[in-house]
């Protein structure tokens, strides 16, 4: 009983909509069998999402407003919060027995079917903390990093396993930014907890793949192992936040902000990126831990958590046409919105989008002018309640899915009249993949041997360092 | 009464730890570590056969017999890590430690991350068998074997779990059943000793060979018409055991 109660406890200090908290939920779901639907937050439902994506402007604003209200906790429980609890979170959600590898490190949403070909758990370097904040403005960057700063220093203090990153980002975070805070917490510790795990649930010698993204930002010491980060990766250049020019004018205007620009505290040093980044401090817990109990580790690294989504869409495409399959249908899912088991059970090749916004269009577009043709592409684009600097709109996605496709290429599952304030999308996706045509059985896990023989078979020159 | 000497207490591993002392200050130290829900009490008849040449020391993990636990129960790897910080704090690595049933688990752990803290090991009785993780059979099995133990543990056993609690002794035990040990045995690299009584029914002789077998430095003994508290119904022989394993290595010189 008191196991469930804490384990309630810690699901309600996480952010349903964080990129590390839907990995592993995904992945514990996938490894039971069942799919990712509405971010395993709740039911999926078409009818509902229609309904809310019907909303008018206003309304669906405030619904993204109000989202950010209810996962924002309270400031005092923050603040006292437990690295162990949320480690305990994420070890329980994969309740199986003896797992053959496990993928551990920075977030990426290509590595949840890397993981899932494996049937691997992940286990996250950085988790997301909403803590709730209604006084600061979101626009006012030096305001929120010292109303939020106390509590991040409190709870690096109390939880030396951990660095705390206060990232502030208007630009696509905005509606959230309202009533939350963020908090990244990443771990620099193994800790007991996910070595408590991995003793008893990793089969012996099942590799360990340590998931390195190299990715930096500008930041700003507040105490120890305490930042701050203002902005974050996605449709505008890190430059552009700290030296904001027109275009950012131009965005607080039509947000109706008395703001014309930007004036974040000075940054003292480049750290890695509070949600994708990877902080190489863990590493030496996990190679310890690797050598104590006779695991491999296998690392890989890469610049942008972006650059792993072509090699794990080859490899898909080539684990799929070695079982037989024609792997023509190609599956673009954006930030959370990721579903391992169907992409299975479609035959689809996954190709992950970091956001909706122009960096992730051009990786599209390249890997698609750089790959064999696919027949069939299917688009689908996480909302994120507002029309960010730098949000590619629906019929730019469409055209490049019809046009790289040698059958049919469309936006899947989004209401076009409401995106990005489709409020209704994390219910729509899932329905979506599900509606599409073929069906296939659950193939049996890859191994890593199986990756190697990919690695060796492949002539593609990928941007990822496997070693 | 208690046959005890002095006791000992020191502040480590966040709390004040309990020792029960008995030899000569001048001899070598030998550690013993408890099993599951026990305490220092239950290797009183062992030390009093090793007390003339050793000093034995027989600590209680944080939240078992007198030493003060943490709020939430401690696994595996938080009693190793306590043994390991009380051992440097006491000035202990590198005694020979004598562990009994899920004390074995505790010191095999030990040896995962301190393994230069660890002297020659008497494993007695080691648990948890790997074919058997599961309550029902543990406690079938423990039931069955307090049929081959002496008179007078029940009532010290029931007086230890009382103090201990029944929220620490639940939690407690699932760590206990979770522990994969035969991952770790291989990293007791020093001499050691498997004993097992030929009645023991919690750990079978199939559970004890494979035990030895990971050990790079093992080998095995048994104690004919015992059950699985050695160190409380066997003392002689278990005594005799561990004399024997110290007098292979000479570690008394050390």
């Amino acid at each position: 009983m008191s196991g469930m109660r804490q384990h309630a406890r810690a699901a309600r200090l996480l952010t349903d909509f964080d990129s590390s908290v839907n990995m592993v939920r995904a992945l514990g779901r996938f490894l039971r069998g069942r799919d990712h639907r509405a971010m395993s937050a709740g039911p999926a439902s078409p009818l509902l999402a229609g309904a809310l994506a019907a909303l008018p402007h206003t309304a669906r604003r405030d619904l993204f407003e109000a989202m950010g209200f209810l996962q924002a906790v309270p400031l005092d429980r923050v603040s006292r919060l437990d690295g162990d609890e949320l480690a305990h979170w994420a070890t329980r959600q994969y309740r199986g027995e003896r797992y053959p590898a496990v993928v551990l490190g920075a977030a990426s949403g290509a590595a949840v079917h890397l993981a899932a070909a494996l049937r691997a758990p992940f286990l996250p370097q950085t988790l997301l903390v909403g803590a709730r904040d209604t006084a600061t403005d979101p626009d006012d960057p030096v305001g929120a990093m010292r109303a939020v700063a106390p509590t991040a220093r409190r709870i690096a203090q109390r939880n030396p396993e951990l660095a705390v990153y206060h990232m502030h980002d208007p630009a696509q975070d905005r509606p959230m930014l309202q009533n939350l805070a963020y908090l990244r917490l990443k771990r620099l510790r193994l800790g007991r907890i996910h070595e408590r795990f991995l003793e008893q649930r990793l089969a012996p010698g099942a590799p360990i793949i340590l998931l390195d993204c190299t990715r930096t930002w500008r930041t700003r010491e507040v105490g120890e192992r305490a930042y701050f980060q203002f902005g974050c990766l996605g449709g505008l250049p890190e430059e552009e936040y700290h030296h904001s020019g027109e275009r950012v004018a131009e965005y607080l205007r039509q947000q109706g902000s008395p703001w014309r620009h930007w004036d974040p505290p000075e940054p003292d040093a480049r750290r890695p990126e509070a949600e994708w980044g990877f902080d190489p401090a863990l590493e030496s817990d996990v190679a310890w831990f690797a050598e104590r109990f006779g695991h491999p580790v296998h690392r890989i690294t890469v610049a942008e958590p972006q650059d792993l989504s072509p090699v794990v869409a080859d490899l898909y495409r080539w684990w799929y046409r070695r079982r037989g399959l024609p792997g023509d249908r190609l599956l673009a899912e954006s930030y959370v919105q990721f579903d391992p088991m169907w992409a299975l059970r479609l035959g689809a090749v996954p190709f992950w989008l970091r956001f909706n916004m122009e960096p992730a269009y051009e990786a599209l577009r390249d890997y698609l002018h750089a790959t064999e043709r696919f027949r069939d592409i299917h688009v689908n684009l996480f909302s994120q309640g507002l029309w960010s600097p730098g949000v590619v709109p629906v019929d730019r996605w469409r055209a490049l899915a019809a046009e790289q496709a040698a059958g049919a290429g469309e936006v899947l599952g989004v209401d076009e009249d409401a995106y990005p304030l489709d409020a209704g999308s994390s219910l729509r996706y899932t329905p979506a993949f599900r509606s599409l045509p073929p069906r296939h059985s659950l193939p049996p896990p890859l191994s890593i041997e199986d990756i190697d023989e990919f690695r060796a078979q492949t002539s593609t020159m990928h941007a990822v360092d496997w070693s | 009464m208690t046959g005890w000497g002095r006791p000992e207490f020191t502040a480590s591993a966040g709390t004040r730890v309990h020792a029960a002392v008995l030899g000569p200050a001048d001899a070598p130290d030998l550690v013993c570590v408890h099993g599951w829900g026990c305490s220092h009490r239950y290797f009183g008849p062992l030390a009093r056969r090793l007390s003339g040449r050793f000093r034995v020391v027989a600590v209680d993990l944080p939240g078992f017999g007198s030493t003060l636990g943490p709020a939430e129960p401690l696994d595996v790897r938080g009693l190793s890590t306590a043994l390991g910080d009380w051992m440097r704090a006491t000035g202990r690595g590198g005694a020979a430690l004598v562990g009994n049933s899920a004390g074995c688990q505790v010191i095999a752990d030990l040896a995962v991350h301190s393994p230069e803290l660890l002297g020659p090991v008497v494993l007695s009785g080691p648990s948890v068998d790997r074919r058997a993780r599961s309550y029902p059979r543990q406690f079938g099995r423990i039931l069955v074997d307090m049929r081959w133990e002496r008179v007078g543990l029940t009532r010290l056993l029931v007086r230890d779990y009382l103090r201990c609690g029944p929220r620490r002794l639940r939690a407690t035990a699932r760590f206990l059943l979770a522990d994969p040990v035969e991952r770790k045995l291989g990293h007791i690299r020093t001499p050691a000793v498997v004993v097992r009584g030929s009645r023991d029914t919690i750990v079978p002789r199939a559970w004890t060979r494979e035990c030895t077998a990971l050990l790079p430095q093992g080998y095995s003994a048994e104690i004919p018409g015992a059950g699985h508290i050695l160190n409380y119904s066997a003392p002689a022989e278990l005594a005799r055991i561990t004399c024997s394993l110290l007098d292979r290595t000479g570690s008394e010189d050390r």
